[in-house]
C-alpha cells in the first residue's frame, strides 16, 4: 500500500463522499459497541474491531456507528459487542471473534435476526445502565 | 498476559482516556536493541497511594466496577516488561497528569510480536470525545507521527465506517513505509 498523506485523504474521502451521495443513505441509527477493556483486547477485541469495520463497509452501510467502550464487567466472555437497532432489542453478544462479527452485521443489523448462542443474559446492572 | 506489544499499547493509552486527559501522547521506538513504549497524558493523575498498588493484579481503582477486585491492565504490562529484560516505571501526580514508560528487550526470546499497531491505534482513536492523542512510532531512523484530531478532519470524523476504513488505510500505509 502506498504511503498516503493527510491532503490524500481528504481527497479520497471527498470521492467517496461523492459515490455515497448517489446511494440513499438514511442517519446513523444504529449503534454498535466493542468492549476494549484490558479483557476484550486479551480476547482479541482488536481483530473483531477490524472486521466489523471491513464487514460493514463491504456491505456499504452507512447508517451504521461503530464505537468502543472500556470493560462492561463481562470478562468472562469477551470479546463483546453492544448491538442496538431500532425496533430491535438491545443485544450484547458474547465470544465474537471474526466471524460472529461478520454475522453481527449480516444476519443483525442487515438481517433484523438475532444470533442464537451468542447472546449475553442481561449485562451487570452496575456497569450498564440501560440495557 | 497480552498476546502483542499493541494490545499493550491499546491497553494502557485507553487508561488515559478513562482518567479524562485533553492531551495523550503514545510513542514505540524501536531503535538500538531496545523497544520502549511511552505514554503521557494530562489526565486526572493519581495519588502516591494508588501509584504504589497500579501494579497489584488484586487492586482497581475504587469505584470503577462495583463488585470487581481485579486491575490487570499494568500487572499484564509488568509482567511482560519483567519477562523481556525490560523494566516500568510509573510517574503520576494528582490533577496533572501520569506518564508510564515500558522497555523491552528487542531480540528477547519472550518479546511478544508487536501485532497490529494500526489496528490498537484506530481503537483508540474510536473512542468517544475530543481528546487528542498523537501516536509517534520511529523505528531505526525512520518513523511517524499522527494526531486524532488532524486524522479525524481529514476523514471526516471516526462516526462514520467510510472515515474509519480511509483511517485505517493511512496508518497502514505509515506502518509499510518504516
Amino acid at each position: 500500500m502506498a504511503k498516503l498523506t493527510l491532503a490524500d485523504l481528504r481527497k479520497m474521502r471527498e470521492e467517496k463522499q461523492k459515490a455515497l451521495d448517489m446511494r440513499d443513505s438514511s442517519n446513523k441509527d444504529v449503534q454498535v459497541v466493542v468492549g476494549m477493556g484490558t479483557c476484550g483486547i486479551a480476547a482479541g477485541a482488536k481483530e473483531t474491531f477490524t472486521a466489523l469495520i471491513d464487514t460493514l463497509s463491504e456491505k456499504g452501510l452507512t447508517n451504521v456507528l461503530v464505537r468502543q467502550t472500556g470493560c462492561m464487567g463481562l470478562c468472562h466472555s469477551e470479546p463483546t459487542v453492544e448491538v442496538v437497532v431500532p425496533g430491535m432489542p438491545t443485544v450484547i453478544y458474547g465470544h465474537v471473534d471474526a466471524a460472529t462479527a461478520k454475522d453481527i452485521v449480516a444476519k443483525h443489523i442487515v438481517g433484523h435476526e438475532l444470533i442464537e448462542g451468542k447472546i449475553l443474559d442481561k449485562p451487570s446492572v452496575d456497569i450498564v445502565k440501560n440495557a | 498476559m497480552h498476546a502483542s506489544l499493541s494490545d499493550i499499547v491499546a491497553d494502557i493509552a485507553a487508561n488515559s482516556i478513562e482518567a479524562g486527559a485533553s492531551n495523550i501522547r503514545v510513542s514505540v521506538v524501536d531503535e538500538n536493541g531496545t523497544i520502549e513504549l511511552k505514554v503521557e497524558d494530562n489526565g486526572k493523575g493519581m495519588p502516591p497511594e494508588i501509584v504504589a498498588r497500579a501494579f497489584d493484579p488484586f487492586y482497581t481503582e475504587p469505584g470503577k466496577h462495583d463488585k470487581r477486585k481485579v486491575g490487570m491492565g499494568l500487572p499484564f504490562v509488568k509482567q511482560t516488561c519483567d519477562a523481556c529484560g525490560g523494566s516500568v516505571k510509573l510517574e503520576s501526580r494528582q490533577g496533572v497528569g501520569t506518564t508510564i514508560v515500558c522497555t523491552f528487550q528487542a531480540d528477547n526470546i519472550d518479546l511478544p510480536p508487536m501485532g497490529s499497531l494500526p489496528q490498537a491505534v484506530l481503537s483508540l482513536f474510536n473512542f468517544g470525545g475530543d481528546f487528542d492523542l498523537v501516536f509517534i512510532h520511529r523505528k531505526n531512523g525512520s518513523g511517524y507521527e499522527i494526531s486524532r484530531l488532524e486524522l479525524m478532519d481529514a476523514v471526516g470524523g471516526f462516526d462514520s465506517v467510510e472515515g474509519l476504513s480511509l483511517a485505517r488505510e493511512f496508518l497502514e500505509g505509515q506502518e509499510e513505509s518504516l
